[in-house]
């Protein structure tokens, strides 16, 4: 067994919760062997940013709003 | 896992001419003395797999620090390569080729089975898919170098850890991990539900705000008469509907003409209404018909009271200067007089002078004469008649009679003429003055023709201004007296307009707040704040889902070093027993448990009772352990084993025979998994090899370096 799956069968979850955990992982070992550990730094910085900049973009607009 | 399959070198460091080695049998020798390429060969196997990760300061090796790969030897435009052959685990062949082009930079290609060439970052990208390591896990699963091996038993933990992880082919987990963890996600997840709760304080700061600036202008309202009612949009555009029926009254009662005010339909639009009410107020204060009368009497009053204070300061002056001329002309006329006869004394006198004056000159010549040197002093100089005593009597009647009458005149003559000059300067002052008091008449005059411009009247000598200036006082001031009731009590209206304003105004501001407020407490129920906090929980669980994802990695990874480090420790402890031979250390436990605080394998070295080895152990020891654990982990199987082969550079320095005997051995059994190079110097050692280890070997045999050619090498 490598490695992906080694780690892939002591994932812990819930159905959904479990699916999408297991995604992610693939997605970040993706990642690890396409590019090393910078790789997996910008998958996640990608993954997080799409998230960070709504958040951003949102909040500027409720501030100016206030 | 890759094997090697050849090795063509040129140019590279030892290196002048190309050499080529092929790696046909499991066991190559490389032997020769110091300094003839042995060592040269190896690094060429790792620059060509590596490039310059393995020179300067990124390989992490002290003496690599100013490594040179040119030979320096060679001109500037000479061809520098290494050229590798390799072998994966599916016999598929790579030819991976690396040319040197300057310091920072060289060229890759990679040839694959099927003639396909990579260069570049393509030919980059392959050959990292190939290896499936980095340097550092090359120098640690691989070749044997010294710093690094030593590294293992001396350094700090984290880094011991993370070579032992190498070793065991775990560097995968360690790596993930680490690149895991330099996504910052927890960092951005700090931060997100910061600016979050950060901004719900704000809305919560605004709130408060609005509600307290709500009071307060209820307070106000309330203050000024207005009922709680009132404070609608209604009430305020019903107060605008008055201002505006009140403005128009008062501009028809003044005879003003007043804009056309709309009231407006909407509270918003209020600010604009009052903006133009307001400017007709104040047009109103100053162009009513009442107001403009009341300038006029003001400005009127102020020039008679100018022209009041003028006369009187003029008629001041003017009986100020009359008197001191009027002292001064009763004077004048004894003052000509005196003047008069002094003139006449004075010319008397200059006569008197004169006369003595030319009588002296004779007597002055006449004593000359006689005092002149063979002169009779006792004849007469002018009628030649004998005189006693003559020059004597000359100069006693000279000083007693004449000198004496010389010298009264002209005190006198003095006297006379300084009563001269004293009435002279009086007379200067007099006609001073005098010219001040027809200035001062002139002036008089003047201020009399300008006050009956003023009044439109002409002032004669016989008229008092000052009185009739009064007269035109009293009139404007009765003028005013009536002015200033009307006036009153259209300021009265407009103040009350300005003040219907005021409370329109204050409805205005305490509908905006209302608004304001609603928007803000809208704020937590408008679809951004939900979709704000939706993505603050989005990021939560993927820091949670990688968090439980590092668990795994954690605990998959501690499992399989469980099992490596059961499988390896027994090797370890055998290799070790045998090529150390320590008498006080007849066991090796090596085990591995996980960080709490890193999450990583932390792993420890142990003798039989349990102590920590390395504090014990002499340089041989540590030699010996070095090589036991490198040689232990090779030995393991399996697919995180990513080379066939393992490099040895000068393994038996410094040992014994006994040593290098065990050595032998031990790699006997390594060769059961591995290819070996071996590069050393050692003759009992080589001896050994051949001798001893029962896999085939091939043997190069290094002499003879020169500058001009580089090594001399010949296959065995």
């Amino acid at each position: 067994m490598n490695h992906r799956e080694n780690v892939q069968g002591k994932i812990i979850g819930d159905g959904n919760e479990l699916d999408r955990r297991k995604d992610l992982w693939i997605k970040i070992d993706n990642a690890y062997e396409h590019g090393g550990e910078d790789a997996i730094k910008s998958v996640l910085i990608k993954i997080s940013d799409s998230i960070t900049e709504e958040f951003d973009k949102l909040l500027k607009q409720l501030r100016e709003k206030l | 896992m890759v094997t090697l399959k050849r090795l063509k070198i040129k140019g590279f460091r030892a290196y002048m001419e190309d050499k080529e080695f092929i790696f046909d049998n499991p066991v190559i020798l490389l032997f020769g003395d110091n300094g003839t390429g042995k060592s040269s060969t190896l690094n060429a196997i790792e620059w060509c797999l590596f490039g310059n990760d393995c020179i300067g300061a990124k390989s992490a090796i002290r003496e690599r620090i100013d490594w040179e790969i040119p030979n320096r030897n060679l001109g500037s435009s000479a061809d520098i390569y290494v050229e590798l052959e390799l072998e994966d685990e599916n016999t598929d062949a790579y030819k991976i080729l690396r040319r040197w082009i300057s310091k920072t930079k060289d060229e890759l290609r990679i040839t694959l089975l099927d003639g396909q060439s990579l260069e570049g970052q393509n030919a980059g990208e392959k050959l990292a898919q190939l290896l499936k390591s980095s340097f550092r896990d090359f120098l640690t699963m691989v070749y044997q170098h010294q710093e690094v091996i030593r590294a293992i038993l001396t350094q700090e933990p984290r880094e011991r850890n993370d070579a032992i992880d190498r070793l065991l082919g775990l560097s995968d987990y360690r790596n993930i991990l680490t690149g895991i963890e330099t996504g910052k996600l927890q960092t951005k997840q700090k931060k997100m539900c910061g600016d979050f709760d950060s901004f719900t304080r704000e809305i919560d700061v605004a709130l408060r705000t609005q509600e307290g600036n709500l009071k307060d202008k209820r307070g106000k309202a309330s203050k000024k008469g207005l009922k709680e009612n009132q404070l609608s949009e209604k009430g305020a555009l019903e107060i605008a509907s008055k201002v505006k029926g009140e403005l128009q009254k008062l501009g028809l009662e003044s005879g003003l003409s007043v804009v056309d005010l709309q009231v407006p339909e909407q509270w918003t639009d209020l600010y604009e209404f009052q903006e133009i009410a307001d400017g007709e107020i104040k047009r109103f204060r100053s162009e009513m018909p009442d107001v403009k009368k009341q300038e006029d009497l003001f400005k009127r009053r102020g020039e008679i009271t100018a022209l009041k204070q003028q006369y009187q300061q003029t008629e001041k002056d003017y009986n100020r200067v009359k008197s001191k001329f009027d002292v001064k002309e009763k004077e004048s006329d004894k003052l000509r007089r005196e003047v008069r006869e002094l003139e006449n004394k004075i010319k008397e006198k200059e006569k008197q002078l004169s006369e003595a004056s030319a009588k002296g000159a004779v007597i002055t010549k006449a004593l000359g004469y006689l005092q002149l040197e063979g002169i009779d002093k006792n004849v007469c100089p002018v009628c030649e008649t004998e005189k006693p005593d003559l020059l004597d009597h000359v100069e006693r009647e000279w000083t007693e009679k004449y000198e004496k009458l010389v010298g009264t005149v002209e005190d006198e003559l003095d006297a006379f003429k300084n009563r001269q000059n004293e009435i002279n300067t009086w007379f200067e002052e007099y006609n001073r003055i005098k010219r001040s008091f027809e200035d001062g008449y002139r002036r008089v005059v003047e201020v009399r023709k300008e006050i009956g411009k003023a009044l439109g009247r002409e002032i004669t000598t016989e008229d008092d201004p000052d009185v009739i200036l009064n007269n035109a006082l009293d009139g404007v001031n009765k003028g005013l007296e009536v002015l200033e009731e009307a006036v009153k009590s259209k300021q009265e209206r407009l103040d009350g307009i300005s003040s219907l304003m005021g409370k329109m105004q204050l409805i205005a501001d305490i509908l905006s707040s209302e608004e304001k407020k609603r928007i803000v407490e809208q704020i937590q129920e408008s679809s951004e704040y939900l979709r704000m906090e939706e993505l603050r929980d989005e990021m939560a669980i993927l820091v949670d889902d990688v968090d439980k994802i590092k668990i795994a990695i954690s605990e998959a990874s501690y499992e399989a070093a469980e099992q490596k480090v059961a499988a390896a420790g027994e090797a370890i402890d055998n290799y070790f027993r045998r090529i150390a031979n320590h008498p006080a250390i007849t066991k090796i436990e090596f085990s591995v448990s996980v960080d709490s605080r890193t999450a990583r394998n932390s792993y420890e070295f142990k003798d039989q009772n349990g102590k920590y080895l390395t504090p014990t152990l002499n340089q041989g020891g540590l030699n010996a352990l070095a090589l036991s654990i490198f040689l232990g982990m090779t030995s393991l199987k399996g697919e995180n084993q990513p080379f066939g082969f393992v490099m040895l550079d000068d393994p038996s320095q410094s040992s014994g025979s006994g040593y290098k005997e065990k050595l032998v051995e031990v790699l006997d059994e390594v060769l059961d998994k591995r290819m070996v190079i071996l590069s050393s110097t050692d003759k009992e050692l080589q001896e050994l090899v051949l001798s001893k280890i029962t896999k085939a070997k091939t043997k190069y045999t290094f002499s003879d370096w020169i500058p001009e050619r580089g090594p001399e090498v010949k296959k065995e």
